[in-house]
């Protein structure tokens, strides 16, 4: 009799695998929630609007000025015309307004108050969680920030269009890579969680460099050559600098296809590297008890 | 044994001159309690301490990496040249540290103190209630800024040849001190919103985003913007117009010396909005 | 003699925003909140004279801690008067604040990160205490609360009942004249529940302190108050002594009787005769019978059985408290205690 005691559970627990259909809408469905999470956070979205209103408006005067006070004779700054300068910051910015989340700080805040254990006995993966909720979240921005910064942006600032038709379609794919990118490194962020007990100085020290680093502040065309060549091998400018030089057309042909493969691999890349953090922090969490 | 007699009646607050006077220095006593407790219970993060100064130093090193390679591109913004903009900037530290130092809570008070319910703490006990959320914790990296904003505008303006006369170093800490004021005003009044709409952060992060704009010359925005930031969010008066009475022409001199009245009246408004808001709080539960 | 808290016809709305289902429902919700009053306290009247000790009860939202609140100067009602010792607490809330303590227990008042006895030093400066008052009430405390072994340790490590204890001390050690209490023994395993029990009469019965507490625990009010003010939807449904709350919901009493014979309950039933009455149990020899106060004396029922039968054991149970109380809370509106209804015609219709 012992014998069935065994594996009675065992064909319990087989049963309890969930269909490859049912798992993703156990996710949709976090995805679903996160939405309805920022659409109870009314004023906070009436105020993003604003808030990347200035970011873009903020910019435009100081670039605009730049330009205005170039010396004498030269059309470039950083080898962008002021169209594509002014190009340049509405597309960071209102691509910024899609990509950002917060998982890192969510994250960090569940490893911090304890709730991480309550994730951790449920059936489902929490890097997956988090992901599909950031997911849940760029939908929202997308339709609840970017679209509606996008239309009083565009008019008041006016956007050009990118030198060929098809650059749409691949900004587009760009962009929804850059999420993944920075979901990503939100992810680890957030682990960090697990080793450090307050980890808000973190986070914000993360924000402030990416900014920087991303492009979203000053185009790399800006920069020396070393510092060009030096971000190439960091992930952060597929989170912004890639897309919007996409849309600029200064990414074109085979270029253009290997940047998206790029970004695609450090989306991956990054994905992987967030899985092996995860297993390793809850096995440090779990040794220190928490 | 115990005496009952006029127990009925709690002791009226005492109006004396002699308590009057005694009131700030009990004020400053409390609030220096405060500080005390907040170096020592933070003392026991010694590492988020370092981490949180390292961040702003980061964002520092950003703001003025940016500048530089911006002016490497041209000679001068509009007129305005590269030490005449990071004098500016080292300026507009100055008010923003002196801010940071007291000001996070401001901040963070939605959250912390509507949502949390912290606020019932703070009003039973008889101390300003905005005293004691201001001074509940302090913004160490403040210090950060105001010794590299001092930093920077010293290096900025020895580059320029700036001479300070008398006057000008009794304005400098009167204008640091008024822009502070603004700071607080402008949040004071944000946070206060936060007693009639429960948001988690309100209308505090767009605002706190136009900070950056406020440090270049507003020369080059808009007039309309510029109108905006002088009468209805008066940053520009926390860092353009008192540092102008530094290293900008004559044009700029009445409106610098006028910081101190805004810083004031910023403060003053909020702080009836804040008055009239606090009735309103409602607690959390029943 | 003037009592010292005078309430008066206190009035509190909420506004409370209903959030509409699904994503659909988010939307207009951006545009069109959909927004309710609520009113959590309806038109409450009371006195208390100083050194009482009230209970105030009343189930969850009943409105309780908003009552309490708005005594303690946190809120500000929306209509209505309150007078403690002849100051309006929130209109004279910093100053007021000095004669007031409070525990809310489901909240700490200490600093969370720091050592308990770091907390009351700067509770000390805060409430400027003197050196030698402030060591007076602490060594009291100290020994009446045994904070010895926790009193240099953060707030965050102690247990709940630790930190209550503390908590008591905290708001305690500026010798207030009125103590608010909240919920003090919410969540306390019987020793803690106990010795805050304990406590509370200590300061009742050597500091004279005032003292209005809400709570759950009906143990708390029967063995502190003797006064207690019941509150359903907002408005008060009972104010008097407890013995009083009893005698009109109908006191039921039960009448444990032993008999040295077996009888049935028939047989007993024709013993008392047209007495209002109840026979319970059935056949044997023990048996229960129970009746109101009010309709019958507990001694006319013993002499009809004891003078009938030859009786080996009687046992009265009076019925507890909290029977009574969670009778009044189903109830609903206790216009069935129409204690309610004096002298508070005047309010809405």
């Amino acid at each position: 009799m012992p014998e069935t005691a065994i594996t009675v559970p065992g064909n319990e627990f087989e049963r309890w695998r969930r269909g490859g259909a049912a798992t993703a809408g156990l996710y949709v469905s976090f995805a679903r929630l996160a939405f309805l999470k920022f659409l109870a956070y009314r004023l906070r979205y009436y105020t993003g609007v604003v808030s990347y209103t200035v970011f873009v408006a903020g910019n435009y005067y100081l670039f605009t000025a730049l330009f205005a006070s170039r010396p004498a004779g030269e059309e470039l700054i950083g080898g962008l015309t002021l169209a594509q300068m002014i190009s340049y910051v509405i597309l960071s910015w209102v691509g910024r307004s899609f990509t950002f989340n917060n998982i890192d700080r969510t994250l960090a805040q569940q490893v911090v108050q304890g709730e991480i254990a309550l994730q951790l006995i449920k059936p489902f993966h929490v890097q997956t969680v988090m992901l599909s909720e950031a997911l849940g979240e760029a939908l929202f921005r997308l339709l609840m920030f970017t679209a509606p910064i996008l239309l009083v942006v565009v008019p008041l600032f006016g956007l050009s269009s990118p030198p060929d038709p098809a650059l749409y379609g691949w900004t587009v794919l760009s962009f929804a890579l850059a999420f993944l990118v920075n979901a990503q490194l939100n992810f680890l962020v957030g682990c960090l969680a697990f080793y450090l007990k307050n980890i808000i100085g973190v986070i914000r020290a993360k924000m402030v460099i990416m900014e920087f680093l991303t492009g979203v502040l000053v185009p790399f065309t800006f920069f020396p050559a070393w510092f060009q060549s030096a971000m190439e091998w960091l992930p952060f400018q597929a989170i912004s600098y890639v897309p919007v030089t996409v849309y600029l057309g200064l990414r074109t042909g085979h270029d253009l296809i290997i940047s998206l493969i790029v970004q695609a691999a450090w989306a991956l890349g990054l994905f992987v590297l967030g899985r092996l953090l995860w297993s390793v922090s809850v096995k440090h969490v779990t040794l220190q008890g928490g | 044994m115990h005496d009952r007699s006029g127990d009925n009646i709690l002791p009226r607050r005492d109006t004396s001159w002699g308590r009057r006077l005694r009131e700030p220095r009990r004020q400053g006593a409390i609030i220096a309690a405060y500080f005390a407790q907040f170096l020592k219970s933070r003392m026991s993060y010694r590492v988020d301490f370092v981490i949180d100064l390292t961040a702003n130093l980061f964002s520092l090193g950003v703001q003025l990496t940016v500048l530089t390679v911006l002016f490497g591109k041209i000679d001068a913004l509009r007129g305005w040249s590269y030490e005449q903009v990071l004098f500016i900037y080292g300026f507009s530290l100055l008010p923003l540290g002196l801010f940071n130092l007291v000001g996070v809570n401001l901040y963070n008070f939605s959250e912390q103190y509507i949502i949390e319910g912290n606020f019932d703490r703070v009003l039973l006990r008889p101390v300003n209630s905005l005293a004691q959320v201001m001074f509940s914790s302090f913004g160490i990296n403040g210090l950060n800024e105001l010794v590299l904003g001092s930093a920077v505008m010293i290096y900025a303006g020895g580059r320029y040849g700036l001479s300070f006369s008398a006057v000008d170093i009794m304005l400098l800490p009167v204008f640091a001190v008024s822009a502070a004021l603004i700071f607080a005003g402008v949040f004071l009044g944000l946070t206060s919103v936060s007693f009639w709409f429960e948001d988690r952060m309100g209308l505090a992060p767009p605002v706190y985003n136009v900070i950056r704009f406020s440090r270049y010359p507003l020369t080059i925005f808009h007039p309309l913007v510029r109108a905006l930031l002088t009468f209805v969010l008066p940053f520009a008066w926390v860092a353009f117009y008192p540092a102008a009475w530094f290293i900008g022409g004559e044009e700029f001199r009445l409106l610098a010396l006028l910081t101190p009245l805004v810083g004031i009246l910023t403060f003053t408004l909020a702080y009836v909005v804040w008055t009239r808001g606090s009735r309103r709080y409602t607690s959390t539960g029943s | 003699m003037e009592p010292l808290i005078r309430v008066e016809n206190l009035c509190k709305d909420y506004q409370v925003t209903r959030r509409r289902e699904g994503v659909w429902g988010g939307v207009v919700d951006l545009v069109k909140p959909r927004r309710e009053i609520l009113r959590a306290v309806d038109d409450v009247s009371f006195e208390i004279p100083a050194g009482e000790m009230v209970g105030y009860i009343g189930a969850n939202g009943a409105g309780k801690s908003t009552t309490i609140k708005m005594l303690t100067g946190i809120l500000t009602p929306t209509s209505g008067h309150v007078s403690v010792g002849g100051l309006v607490p929130w209109r004279d809330r910093t100053h007021y604040t000095r004669h007031i303590g409070a525990v809310f227990g489901q909240r700490t008042q200490l600093w969370w990160d720091l050592a308990v006895i770091e907390s009351f030093h700067l509770l000390r400066k805060i409430y400027e205490v003197e050196e030698g008052a402030y060591r007076k009430q602490l060594d009291l405390f100290r020994e009446l609360l045994g904070l010895d072994e926790f009193l240099h340790q953060p707030v965050r490590k102690l247990s709940l009942g630790q930190r209550m204890r503390c908590d008591l001390a905290a708001a305690l050690l500026h010798g207030p004249r009125l103590l608010f209490l909240d919920e003090p023994t919410i969540g306390l395993d019987v020793v803690a529940k106990e010795s805050v029990r304990v406590f509370l009469r200590e300061i009742r019965d050597q500091l004279g302190v005032t003292v209005l507490l809400t709570t759950h625990d009906l143990g708390d009010i029967q063995q502190l108050c003797r006064r207690i003010v019941i509150i359903d939807h907002g408005k008060v449904i009972f104010d008097g002594e407890i013995d009083e709350l009893r005698s009109r919901v109908g006191d039921r009493i039960k009448l444990t009787i032993e008999l040295r014979e077996a009888a049935t309950s028939a047989s007993l039933a024709d013993v008392t005769g047209t007495m209002p009455v109840i026979w319970r149990a059935g056949d044997g020899l023990v048996h229960e019978v129970e009746f109101s106060r009010r309709d019958v004396r507990s001694a006319e029922v013993i002499r009809a059985v004891v003078n009938d039968r030859p009786v080996h054991d009687l046992r009265i149970e009076e019925q507890d408290i909290e029977e009574i109380v969670r009778g009044i809370y189903r109830r609903g509106d206790a216009k069935a205690t129409d204690a309610a209804d004096e002298g508070q015609e005047a309010g809405d219709a």
